[in-house]
Order: structure tokens, then sequence, then C-alpha cells
């Protein structure tokens, strides 16, 4: 059996609630839930650091879902992974953001096979987050489309 | 003319430690003339946060200090609240707070060992360049860690910031086949933190033995977490609510954390405090665990806390299985709340050392006035005198690079966390 994750990464409130809102969302979308079924495990983790491989573990495919600072508002943006891990490392007990967490994954064989990264953009300022129905609708959009090429490539 | 040989070492930014901190380092000749361990980390002024607000609040608002060790913010603070209200939640409540915390230290040890202490003592940059050589030994750690945070998610609902705990008991009773399960997974790591124990007291350790004053709760039976005494290595022996009349908290100049003194002297909170005051309360069958170190406790070498660390990662999967083989599900997950007016003390066991509350509560229930002492900060001076002593020992007439490495590695092995201090690194030496 493939096992898929999608993850929405970062506090809960103000800007950093991005990936909350996305999970939440893609859990009320009826035609997400009726291609994936019970296939993907959709998580909303309050930045696990490290732990974050905990939840990779075993997983096939993983999509994850974070904030970007800068751009424009709602905008979404697709992330390489090797993009993010040429960004500085700094590892410490308590700061290991996504890149760490993935770094380090990468080093430990520890990552699924596939992990793509998207962002929504949350603009300059870091002014609460408004419920961007356009763009969750979009991201819900791209997580769907990822996830059934993924399941069926034809 | 003199021909003097003057140092000056800054370190700006201090790596892998939480927090904006530096240390400035000024030798002349083989004499020390200043070293500040300067923290800059802005207040974050939690306790004018929490006046106001309701006891029920309170839990909420310390786990927010710190990401890493919250449960011992909820801990001391649910202690003291009920303390005030004169609450006795019984032993179910007991045991899982207890159990709560043996999940924060396996998470926060097994995170210090592999990513500060480690790369230290083995010579890399962090712990991903360090798991290029040891994969196996990372693997290890993160598995461990995943478990304390398991721990963390079983009785909190997560693992960061908790929200399980309330003052009374808790939210909800875990089912019991998700203890059962997690159970299993704990029997089989024993073994495992037993191999890391070993790991730990194969590295090789600065020899560095330095005289300190070690600080530590003290329980009739058992090693200490959520309750005691406090004691030290130079025979005090009072009630929590004594604290302040033997520690003096002060504003240094070059610090936004306030240093801690007892009865004018820097002390040592921690797990090397801990395992040398209250040894001979790890169970019987520690014996040959502890053997196996070759350490002889109590011990002067600062560098042996990453083994204590080990060793009480070990302690706390023992405790876990005890806890958990006995589970049942109560009739009630807390007992009934009615405020009081009053003033209320807790002090628990966090990670890094003692972590002393005090609450003043009106009789709407509402806070009055709070004073929150983390361990990072009452460390702060015995890390400076640490620094001293550890420098002198490695040799002055090093170079820079040297000795900016074995301060950090200093500073590191005490698993400082700065911003729950600042109310806290960067190394300035100057060679003059």
């Amino acid at each position: 059996m493939t096992y898929i994750a999608i993850i929405g990464i970062g506090s809960p409130h103000g800007v950093d609630q991005v990936g909350w809102q996305a999970i939440d969302f893609l859990k009320k979308d009826h035609t997400f839930q009726s291609l994936v079924g019970n296939a993907v495990r959709l998580l909303a983790l309050d930045r696990p650091g490290m732990a974050l491989l905990d939840y990779l573990a075993g997983v096939d495919y993983a999509i994850l879902i974070d904030a970007v600072e800068g751009g424009a508002s709602g905008s979404i943006v697709e992330i390489k992974i090797e993009q993010l891990l040429k960004n500085t490392i700094t590892l410490s007990s308590h700061h290991a953001g996504v890149a760490e967490a993935l770094a380090m994954g990468g080093t430990l064989n520890a990552l699924p096979q596939k992990i793509e990264i998207l962002g929504i953009e949350t603009g300059e300022n870091a002014a609460p987050y408004p419920s961007d129905r356009r763009s969750l609708k979009q991201l819900a959009q791209l997580v769907f489309d990822h996830v059934r090429s993924y399941v069926d490539p034809q | 003319m003199t021909d003097h040989k003057q140092i000056k070492i800054e370190v700006p930014v201090l790596a892998r430690v939480e927090g904006e901190g530096a240390l400035e380092l000024s030798i002349t000749d083989d004499h020390i003339d200043k070293l500040h361990l300067r923290i800059f980390e802005p207040p974050r002024f939690f306790e004018k946060l929490l006046e106001g607000r309701s006891y029920t609040d309170v839990l909420d608002v310390v786990a927010r200090i710190c990401g890493i060790c919250p449960v011992a913010y909820q801990m001391s603070a649910v202690h003291a609240i009920e303390s005030i209200f004169n609450i006795n939640p019984g032993d179910w409540v007991r045991a899982m707070r207890r159990l709560m915390y043996c999940g924060e230290w396996i998470e926060s040890h097994a995170l210090h060992i592999h990513l500060l202490a480690a790369p230290d003592f083995l010579g890399y940059v962090n712990a991903i360049a360090l798991a290029k050589q040891y994969p196996n030994e990372v693997r290890r750690g993160l598995h461990l860690q995943a478990l304390g945070n398991r721990l963390l998610r079983l009785l909190g609902g997560r693992s960061v910031h908790p929200v399980g705990a309330c003052v009374g008991g808790f939210f909800s009773a875990p089912a019991m086949e998700d203890v059962k399960n997690l159970l299993q997974e704990f029997k089989q790591a024993l073994p495992t933190a037993n191999e890391l124990v070993l790991w730990t007291a194969s590295l090789k350790l600065p020899d560095d033995q330095q005289d300190f004053v070690s600080v530590s709760l003290r329980h009739d039976n058992e090693y200490p977490m959520n309750e005691g005494r406090i004691i030290s290595s130079e025979g005090l022996d009072i009630a929590i609510k004594d604290y302040q009349q033997h520690f003096q908290e002060m504003h240094m100049p070059h610090s936004t954390a306030l240093h801690s003194q007892l009865d004018g002297k820097p002390y040592l909170v921690g797990p090397l405090a801990r395992i040398n005051l209250n040894i001979d309360k790890l169970p019987g069958s520690f014996q040959q665990v502890i053997k196996d170190t070759g350490i002889n406790f109590p011990s002067n070498n600062m560098f042996h806390s990453v083994v204590v660390r080990a060793i009480e990662i070990y302690y706390a999967i023992w405790q876990a299985i005890q806890i958990m083989e006995n589970y049942s599900i109560p009739d009630s997950v807390r007992v009934e709340v009615s405020p009081k007016a009053g003033v209320g003390f807790g002090c628990t066991e966090a990670p890094r050392g003692i972590l002393w509350h005090r609450y003043e509560v009106a009789e709407s229930g509402n806070v009055c006035d709070a004073n929150i002492v983390p361990p990072t900060s009452q460390n702060q001076a015995r890390i400076e005198q640490d620094l001293v002593l550890s420098l002198k020992a490695f040799g002055l007439d090093q170079n820079d690079d040297a000795l900016r490495l074995r301060s950090e590695t200093v500073i590191r092995n005490y698993d400082p966390c700065i911003s729950c201090a600042t109310h806290f690194l960067k190394v300035n030496v100057n060679r003059q």
C-alpha cells in the first residue's frame, strides 16, 4: 500500500496559520475526499522541528504546505527541496525548521520517495492572514492534481 | 616598556544555542580581564502577561515560554496554583503528571545530546554533519526524541505547547489501547537507551574537575521531578516556599536575563546537579548501568552532563514503563476547583534544572502577581564561573579559534535556553 501524507506546517495563529487553514480546507473538500478516501493522511503540525521526520516515517509521498514570508499575499509557490536546502542550516535544540528537518532526513535516508513543498505567500506584513478562500481553493486543486498524478500517473 | 600579550576574542553569535546571546572575553598574558556572557534577547514579560488573567489561562500562557520544556512550566505553575486552592488531585493525576514529565525529559535530553553535545565532542559543525558519519547514532537519538514526543501527545494532545493538563488534573484520560501500544514501544526502547548511555560514556570528554555547588530538588521516595525540597551539595535543605530567602536574583549590566546566586555564590542546576544529589534515588537495577559509564558520582566534571542526560533518558523510559504498566482509566480525570485568594509556590525539575514559580492569586482566581525563575537564568553565573576555570585549564595561550570553540562547547554543555532565561551567544575575545 502506498502512504501519502499532506502536512500543513506552522503556528495555528497569525500569519503562519495558512498551513493549518489549507489542511482544514482539504478536510472539508468533498471532491478531494472522494478522490483520496482514507489513502491520504491530512495533518496540521505546529512547528514540529525534527519531529517532522517522525510524521514522514513510512510515507511514500508527502506534500508539505507552509507559509512563505514575503511575495504577494495569497499567492501559491512550489518550492523544490533542493532550493530549500540551499538556505543556511541553523540547527539548535530549540530551532529546527522544515529545511533543517529535511536536510537531516536526507542525510539519514529517512525521507519519502517524493516530497513536494507548497508555499502560500503571506506578503510583507506580518498582519493576521485573512482566510483567502480563493487561494485555498487554488491550493486544494493543486494538491488534488499532484495526488491524482501520483496515484494514477496515466 | 613592558611587552604584554593582549588578546580579545569576540563570539558575536553563539551557534546552535537557542536565543540571542554572545560572549566577550578579554585576556592579558595569562589573566582573564573580562568574561561576560552577554544576553540581549529582549525581555518577554510573561509574568506581566499573566497579571489579571484567570488561573485557568496560566498553563496555556506559561507553556509558550519554551517549545522544548513547556511541561516543566505547566507543572511548576499547576502545583503552585493548586497549593493556593488547597487541592489534592490524587494519585492518578500525580502519576500522569510524572509520566508527562518523563516525555519531556526524553525529548529534550535526546535533542541536546545529538544536536548540541555530540557534534561538539566528536568535532562536527552540526548534527547533520555528524549524521553523515554517525547515521545510526543520530537515528537512534531522533527515535528516542520521537518517543518522548509521543508521550507528550498521549497526555497533552500535542508535543509542542501541550494542552491536556489543567488545574485539578487533566482534561481527558488517554485511551487504554493508546497506552498499551506506547508501552510496547517504550519496552523496546529501554535497551536502546542503555546503548545511548554507553555511547555517551565512550565520548572523549575533557577531564575538567571544578568546585561548584549543586542544587536540585530532593524527594523522599523517588528521583525528583514534580515535588520535593530544595537541597544543595553544601547542606541547604529548604521548603520551596523559602527559595527567595536563600537565592538572590540580580540584574547585570551585560545581560537581559537575571543572574542568580545562592548565598552570594554561583550554583549549578540541571542533570549533573540532580544526579549528584539524588543518585541514591535511582532504582537499584541502575547500579550496573551507572557502573558501566565508568563515572563515580557525585562528579565535579561538568562535561559528564551529557552522560547524565542519557542516564536520565534511560530512567525516564524505565519510569514511564512502570507507570504505563499500572495504567487504568479513572472515574474522574480532575478534581473540582474552587479559587481562593493566596500565595503559592511551585518548583519542579525541568530538563535544565529547577524551575521555580510563585503566584499571588485573588479570590476571583485572577493572577495578581507572578514570578518565574527558569534554570538557564540560574545557571548563568555558573556558566561564567565555569568558562573562567575551563579556559584557564584549557590554556589561555591557545589560538583564538580554539578558545572560541572551547567556550562555545562549555556553554552548550549547559543546554542553555536563552529565550526562557530572558528576562539570554555571540563570543568576543579581546587579547591585550
